[in-house]
């Protein structure tokens, strides 16, 4: 009755945290294509707080942070921590 | 079917605000397992934005008020649509709720000796706020928060809820779903108590948050409960209008009761052109006058700018249509001026106004203290909502209650600022109180596992339709129904364009069974937007339906095409309610006559 796109894999799992990271910067794409500036900008955080959650979880952290980025960035592992802080002084 | 894990309470709070958590706080006090539901995170509630205070009849600062005074200020400002019976409960109960806050933990700012200082507000004879600065709603959810979560209540952050479940005509809990994952959850319980807020995100400019989609509104609709007054929508007079991503974001009417001014880009107050009959005995007719009183002159009557919101509004709006505005469509609201009466003014307005203050330097890197602002009307409240009963708050739907900002009647045709705070504690503490009572009387109801499925199935139904094959960006629908509301159903109405509206929600409406979420449920906003929007669209209908009938300027509805008042339309309030066949019903219900005491006590304070 209902696709599996909707029934399936909800959980709190790495795999499926990194799935919807690359579907909101797909969502983001076609924001972005209509114009939608702002809607684009707001589904692209959502992409990188997904995807940071599917590695801090990947690396055995809890699912406790809520919507809070620079906690869940502690929660990542160092090199990615380290990457991210490079990223930010260089800019 | 997809798997569901279900949650059993006495009382089921919808919605984390004021009312909300008030109610709660009520619930678990009278023994009752309550949660409380939040659609976002606990603590962030549109009763944050109120800034200004909590209006209530302490007298502290002048001791010629009182709950009679505030009750035919309430009245007067609903322009007699109110139910009087909220509207008396709230004028009496207001000052109780206040101290109760303050012995909670609330710090109030004081008067010299010490009592809790009030400040003036639009509509308010005498200085009637309470107030922490300008951060008064902030601080009444931190109160709220910090008492309520050691009264054993259950909080449940990040769900939507769906639906409403009902046993016969009884509501018996709810069905909704965990946002960040898109799990869904049923709770059962013997009273539901709705406290979900507005709906302004059915316009594009809007004081509200992305939260406030009319949930309430339209899950007490879908269940057989009755809707009133939703023609009466608020347009606050000061938003910030520029930079474009803050657009609509509040600038509170404070700044205004501390003696800011409106000016066109001519530099006149023209505020002064245009004061309304009833009102002309207690408004100032020159600016000196005007001063004194926001600076505590009890001799001096009230100067212009604070008349009620609608009126504001609407001179706002005539000076930017006749091209007296100012560069990004609005007007100027000066306060920096103030520092040619007050020595140490920029130390006074920060002090004062300290998030106005942050608000428009880090927003919009404007100085207030040097500077005026640039403000415009902004979708902020809606007075309309779910018809209840004065004293118990409940709905037409038994086992429903509701409190606050989603429930209609205290403020009739218009509210006055600071009566919202004062609504949060009055009648959220009356619903918790009630909804109790309702669940130790009666029986635990029977969950319809049918209605539940159903529900369920509703809801992951985008999930199903392609963009290939002919399905539609819920986002795009949205915004497109918010630009029709601003447009045709906004501060200045007109029926042929009412009419247009209408016939362009119905499109909406099918557009919106079309509406389609992309990938999987986590972290999925575009899903939450297609599950949204039924509700949007609903609400949107109300005001539309309700405002076309309503043939007549009263409050914050104002006809281009009827400017009066009209005798016969102030007799009835207009009711909504779902048909047999599904369709939105309306019912001109008469207004309940004001008892003879009560009319001695509006005819004394006019």
């Amino acid at each position: 009755m209902t696709s599996n796109r909707a029934t399936k894999s909800v959980s709190q799992k790495s795999p499926v945290l990194h799935v919807a990271s690359l579907e909101r910067i797909q969502e983001a794409q076609i924001l972005m294509d209509s114009n939608a500036w702002g809607l684009s900008m707001y589904v692209s955080g959502l992409a990188v707080e997904s995807l940071m959650q599917a590695i801090a979880i990947r690396s055995g952290a809890s699912h406790d942070a809520h919507h809070d980025l620079r906690a869940w960035l502690k929660k990542c592992p160092q090199s990615v921590t380290d990457v991210v802080g490079k990223q930010v002084k260089t800019e | 079917m997809d798997q569901y894990t279900t949650h059993e309470h006495d009382v089921l709070v919808i919605g984390a605000g004021g009312a909300g958590l008030r109610a709660a706080i009520e619930a678990s006090a009278a023994g009752c397992k309550t949660a409380v539901i939040t659609k976002s995170l606990l603590g962030k509630a549109h009763t944050v934005m109120a800034e200004g205070g909590i209006a209530a009849a302490m007298a502290n600062v002048d001791d010629r008020d009182s709950w009679k005074v505030h009750f035919a200020d309430t009245m007067r400002g609903g322009q007699y649509l109110n139910n009087w019976r909220m509207a008396e409960l709230h004028a009496k109960e207001a000052p109780a709720r206040v101290r109760e806050l303050e012995a909670w933990g609330a710090v109030f700012d004081r008067t010299k000796d010490g009592r809790i200082l009030q400040r003036n507000f639009g509509g308010h004879r005498y200085p009637r706020l309470a107030h922490v600065g300008d951060r008064t709603g902030l601080e009444m959810i931190r109160t709220l928060q910090d008492h309520g979560i050691h009264s054993g209540m259950e909080v449940f952050m990040e769900m939507t809820i769906i639906d409403l479940l009902k046993d016969g005509d009884r509501v018996v809990g709810a069905v909704g779903y965990d946002r960040e994952r898109g799990r869904f959850r049923v709770w059962r319980a013997n009273a539901v108590i709705l406290a979900t807020g507005g709906i302004g995100r059915a316009y594009s400019i809007t004081s509200n948050s992305w939260e406030y989609t009319g949930d309430g509104h339209a899950l007490a609709y879908r269940a057989g409960a009755d809707l009133m007054d939703m023609e009466f929508v608020q347009f606050h007079p000061t938003g910030m209008v520029w930079p474009p991503s803050v657009k609509g974001i509040l600038v509170t009417e404070g700044v205004r009761g501390e003696g800011g001014v409106l000016r066109n880009k001519d530099g006149k107050r023209f505020m002064f052109d245009d004061i309304p009959e009833n009102y002309k005995s207690s408004t100032a007719d020159n600016e000196e006058e005007g001063w004194r009183y926001t600076q505590g002159d009890k001799s001096a009557r009230r100067p212009p700018e604070l008349l009620t919101r609608d009126h504001v509004a609407r001179c706002i709006n005539r000076e930017v249509k006749a091209g007296r505005g100012s560069p990004h469509g609005g007007v100027f609201l000066d306060i920096a001026w103030i520092k040619e009466r007050i020595p140490n003014s920029v130390e006074h307005i920060k002090k004062k106004l300290p998030s106005m203050y942050h608000q428009f330097h880090q927003l919009a890197g404007l100085d207030i203290t040097q500077e005026p602002m640039e403000v415009g009307p902004t979708t902020h409240y809606v007075m309309g909502g779910v018809k209840v009963e004065g004293d118990t708050q409940m709905s037409t739907a038994p086992g429903l209650f509701a409190a606050g900002e989603v429930a209609a009647g205290l403020h009739g045709a218009n509210r006055l600022g600071g009566n919202s705070l004062s609504d949060l504690v009055v009648f959220g503490k009356r619903a918790g109180e009630y909804a109790a009572k309702f669940s130790k009387e009666n029986s635990t109801g029977k969950v319809n596992k049918d209605q539940v499925e159903a529900a369920i199935r509703e809801s992951l139904a985008p999930f199903e339709r392609g963009l290939a094959a002919g399905g539609e960006s819920p986002y795009a629908i949205q915004q497109d129904l918010q630009k029709t509301m601003q447009a045709d159903v906004s501060i200045v109405r007109l029926e042929n364009e009412m009419q247009r509206a209408l016939g362009k929600i119905e499109e909406y409406k099918q557009r919106a069974e079309r509406a389609t979420a992309m990938g999987h449920r986590e972290y999925n906003p575009g899903w939450h937007t297609a599950i949204d929007l039924r509700n949007l669209l609903m609400v949107s209908e109300a005001v539309t339906l309700a405002a076309i009938e309503r043939k007549e300027s009263r409050g914050a509805q104002f006809r281009e095409d009827y400017p009066e008042k009209s005798d016969a339309c102030s007799k009835f309030n207009i009711v909504l309610k779902q048909g047999g066949d599904g369709k939105m019903q309306l019912i001109r219900q008469p207004t309940r006559a004001l008892p003879e005491e009560l009319k001695v006590v509006v005819e004394e304070n006019k």
